[in-house]
C-alpha cells in the first residue's frame, strides 16, 4: 500500500455533484489532501492502493448496498476511519452502520461544520475511543433475551456475541472478552447441568466397570428424559456504556449450599465449586436468588 | 474424534494439548492421552498447554483427575510454562501451587 505522505489524507466516495464541490472547498480550506472516487469499485480500488486517514462515503445508494460498502471498506482495513452520509435513515438503520464498522454517521442534508468536526476528531483522536462515543451517541442500552430448552441447548459454548460487540466498540479488550465468555460458560453450564439436569459434581469421580463416570452417563440419560430435558433456561443480556449484566434462570431445585467459595491449594483438588469460584473472580458482582436458580453477574467497564 | 499427541522424553510422558480444554470432546481426548502414557508405566506426566486459549471448570476437572490418579500412585503431574489466559485461570484457582512447572 502506497502512503500519500500528506496527513490527513481523505478519500471521498462521492456521487452527488452539489455536495462534492462544497466538500472540496472544505478540504482545500482545511489543508487536507484528498482523492475522489465516484463509485464503490473505484473507492475500494483506491483503498487497496493508498492509505487514507478518513474515508467519507456520500454514495447515492440504498441502505443495504451502502452497508455492504461499509463492510467492503472494513475488509480492506479493519481500522479504517469511515464517515457515512446517508439520507432518510432511521435510528435503527444508523445503528446498523455502526455495527458494520462506521466511525460516524451523518444524515443528509449534511451540516458541513458537523462533518468538519467529525473528520478532525477522527484524524486526531484514537479510533477506538471514537467508535465508543459514536455508538453510544445512538444507543443508550441494549437488551437481548433468550429462552432455551435444555435438551436442545448447545452446551459446547454459546458464543457471547455481546462480548464481540463490546470489543468492537472499544469498551473492553480481548482479555476481558475471554473472561466474560468463560464466566458466561461456567454460569450456563451450572444452570443447565446442576440446575435443570440436577447432576451432582461428585458423580464425576464415580466410575462403572467400563470406566464411564456416573456424571456423563446420567447426563446422557436425563437429556432424553422429558422430566429434565424439557426444562427451560432463560438468559437475559443487557449492557450500556458502563456495564454488562448477565442473568440466567433455570428450572432446577437450586443449590442448597450457598457458601462463599474460597480456594486453597488443597481445596482446589475438589471437583465441585470451581465454576462458581471462576465466576466470582472474573465478574465484579455476582448475586443469586435464595434457591440459587437465578444468577445475575455484572461486569463494569473501566 | 479429537486426539492429543503424546511423546516420551526421558522418564516423562508429555501430552501436547491442541485447542481449548472446555468440552467433553477435549476432556475425553485428554483422558485417552493420559491413559496411553499411564498404561506405559509413566508416572511423571507433563501437560503442554501452550496451544490452549481457554480452559474452563470442566477442563480443569479433567486435569485434576489426572493429578489425583498420579498422586495416588506416588506420581507427579506437571505443566509446561503457562502463558496468557490459561496462566491467569490457574493462578485464579491456585492450581499453579499444585502443579509444578516442567522447564
Amino acid at each position: 500500500m502506497t502512503d500519500l505522505n500528506t496527513p490527513p489524507a481523505l478519500l471521498l466516495a462521492e456521487q452527488d455533484s452539489t455536495l462534492k464541490s462544497n466538500l472540496e472547498r472544505l478540504f482545500v480550506r482545511s489543508g487536507w489532501s484528498y482523492q475522489i472516487a465516484d463509485s464503490v469499485e473505484r473507492s475500494l480500488a483506491l483503498l487497496k492502493q493508498y492509505k487514507f486517514d478518513v474515508v467519507i462515503s456520500d454514495l447515492c445508494l440504498p441502505n443495504e448496498p451502502l452497508l455492504a460498502f461499509v463492510q467492503g471498506v472494513k475488509s480492506i482495513n479493519a481500522e479504517q476511519a469511515l464517515i457515512v452520509l446517508a439520507a432518510e435513515c432511521s435510528a435503527h438503520q444508523a445503528v446498523e452502520f455502526f455495527r458494520k464498522g462506521a466511525s460516524d454517521f451523518l444524515q443528509k442534508p449534511c451540516d458541513l461544520d458537523a462533518l468538519e468536526k467529525s473528520i478532525q476528531r477522527l484524524v486526531s483522536a484514537p479510533q477506538k475511543r471514537d467508535r465508543t462515543e459514536r455508538w453510544f451517541k445512538y444507543v443508550q442500552s441494549e437488551k437481548v433475551s433468550y429462552e432455551f430448552n435444555t435438551a436442545n441447548f448447545a452446551l459446547n459454548r454459546m458464543p457471547l456475541w455481546i462480548a464481540d460487540k463490546l470489543l468492537a466498540t472499544g469498551l473492553i479488550d480481548l482479555n476481558t472478552k475471554l473472561k466474560l465468555q468463560l464466566a458466561f460458560d461456567e454460569a450456563v453450564t451450572n444452570s443447565n447441568e446442576h440446575g435443570n439436569l440436577e447432576l451432582k459434581s461428585v458423580w464425576k469421580e464415580e466410575f462403572d466397570t467400563e470406566g464411564v463416570d456416573r456424571y456423563s452417563k446420567t447426563k446422557k440419560q436425563r437429556l432424553q428424559d422429558a422430566l429434565y430435558g424439557q426444562r427451560k433456561l432463560w438468559i437475559d443480556l443487557e449492557y450500556n456504556c458502563r456495564s454488562l449484566s448477565i442473568r440466567i434462570k433455570d428450572q432446577g431445585q437450586g443449590f442448597l449450599d450457598q457458601e462463599q467459595v474460597v480456594y486453597s491449594a488443597e481445596q482446589g483438588t475438589q471437583l465441585h465449586g470451581r465454576g462458581l469460584g471462576i465466576i466470582q473472580s472474573l465478574m465484579d458482582q455476582v448475586t443469586y436468588s435464595e434457591r440459587g436458580s437465578v444468577i445475575t453477574m455484572i461486569k463494569k467497564f473501566a | 474424534m479429537e486426539e492429543f499427541t503424546t511423546e516420551i522424553v526421558g522418564n516423562k510422558g508429555v501430552i501436547k494439548v491442541s485447542g481449548d480444554l472446555d468440552s467433553e470432546t477435549s476432556g475425553e481426548a485428554l483422558r485417552q492421552a493420559f491413559n496411553r502414557l499411564y498404561d506405559q508405566g509413566k508416572r511423571t506426566i507433563v501437560l503442554d498447554l501452550g496451544q490452549v486459549q481457554i480452559i474452563n471448570s470442566y477442563g480443569i476437572g479433567k486435569v485434576l483427575m489426572c493429578y489425583k490418579r498420579l498422586k495416588s500412585d506416588n506420581g507427579v503431574l506437571m505443566v509446561k510454562p503457562l502463558t496468557g489466559f490459561v496462566r491467569e485461570t490457574f493462578e485464579l484457582l491456585m492450581l499453579d501451587k499444585l502443579l509444578p512447572v516442567d522447564q
